[in-house]
């Protein structure tokens, strides 16, 4: 990216309009949700959540939804908050903030449903993928996966015409979205998510994850958490967790750059069966499009 | 052979059988052929002969064109 370029998009960037607060109940709501399950004071929960109709509504859709096989309808906050759990709660107090900045549906390129499939896949993908290798943090690896695309809305938001041809671009190719995008931006949604990172005050191992997640052997402190987030992305788009079209792609994990870079962090990547896992991850895309599409619908 | 469509077929060997006749399906497919399994198969712990492939949508097991190292010229 030459200098004039980057100077050019950092201003469009700040200039970031209509980019929507963080809804009141949301912070005081996720520090609640992060307590140890036995010390969360549900009725505290509950209370926010009545606070915000959409986000009650959206929690009551998704625990009345066919993810949980229920006979009797759950018409009460509470009964909502008991079935769906702290975690699926946090996963749908995200997406539904998250989900608030999109561009107006027809603006896109790409289906945002898909978008938002591949960023929540992708979150717990790295997630589970940082449980079986006994990475530390989990908290964290959680939202790198889920942020690290977020370079994609301000693409979308602020440069819709150039988006859209590199995202046609990628489709007739069937390469991925970020090589399109170097081809007819000259930048890539690493570029501009990074100074979204910036913009927002991330923490800086989100920022790196959020910048060199296609290219984690580049990243100053060569990451654990960066080559992670690049392995479970794969994983997804391979896994038909992507952005709706294929990739024409052969990919084998022990010759990636980020396996080597994970595996001198986390010596149990060895021993790793990325078969299994593999085949795990398509019991889990069910559930995703479920937490998706509640959270879409509002 | 290039490729070899073996589904659930495996999952009924024990250890050793199961070695064995993966041996056979290496030594039938030619350098750089696959071997796909079923979708609950996985070749961890059996041999690591063959290289795993993901495909969009599909994994297979791929005989490598050369010969891991050691290997002889026979």
């Amino acid at each position: 990216m030459t200098a004039a370029v980057n100077e050019a998009l950092r201003a469009r960037v700040r200039n970031l309009e209509g980019m929507p607060a963080m809804p009141a109940i949301l912070a005081p709501l996720l520090r609640c949700l992060e307590l140890p399950a036995d010390q969360i004071e549900i009725e505290k929960v509950v209370e926010l959540i009545s606070c915000d109709k959409s986000i009650a509504a959206q929690c009551l859709r998704l625990a009345n939804s066919a993810l949980f096989s229920r006979h009797s309808k759950i018409e009460t906050i509470r009964g909502a908050v008991i079935t769906l759990g702290a975690r699926r709660l946090r996963d749908l107090l995200w997406s539904s903030f998250l989900m608030r900045m999109s561009p107006e549906k027809g603006q896109w390129p790409i289906n945002p449903l898909r978008f938002w499939e591949h960023s929540f896949a992708c979150a717990l993908v790295s997630q589970q993928l940082a449980k079986k290798v006994a990475l530390p943090g989990l908290e964290r690896v959680y939202l790198c996966g889920l942020l690290h695309d977020i370079g994609e809305l301000v693409n979308a938001t602020l440069l819709p015409a150039e988006f859209r041809s590199a995202a046609e671009f990628a489709i007739r190719k069937s390469v991925p979205l970020f090589e399109a995008e170097k081809e007819v931006l000259g930048f890539t949604h690493c570029d501009t998510g990074k100074m979204l990172g910036e913009y927002w005050n991330l923490s800086p191992d989100v920022q790196d994850v959020i910048e060199f997640h296609h290219n984690p052997e580049q990243a100053e402190a060569p990451g654990a958490l960066v080559a992670l987030v690049n392995l479970s992305d794969l994983l997804c788009r391979l896994r038909g967790m992507g952005y709706g079209y294929d990739e024409l792609r052969e990919i084998r994990f022990q010759e990636v750059p980020a396996w080597s870079l994970l595996g001198r962090a986390v010596p149990l990547l060895e021993h790793f069966d990325v078969a299994r896992f593999t085949m795990e991850l398509d019991a889990e895309a069910e559930e995703i499009r479920e937490l998706v599409a509640a959270a879409f619908q509002n | 052979m290039e490729f070899i469509l073996r589904h659930n077929v495996l999952i009924y060997f024990d250890g050793e059988s199961k070695r064995r006749a993966v041996r056979r399906l290496y030594s039938n497919l030619l350098p750089g052929g696959y071997l796909f399994l079923g979708n609950s198969e996985s070749l961890h712990g059996v041999t690591e002969e063959f290289h795993l492939v993901h495909f969009p949508g599909a994994t297979a097991y791929l005989r490598p064109s050369q010969a891991p190292t050691g290997g002889s010229l026979k």
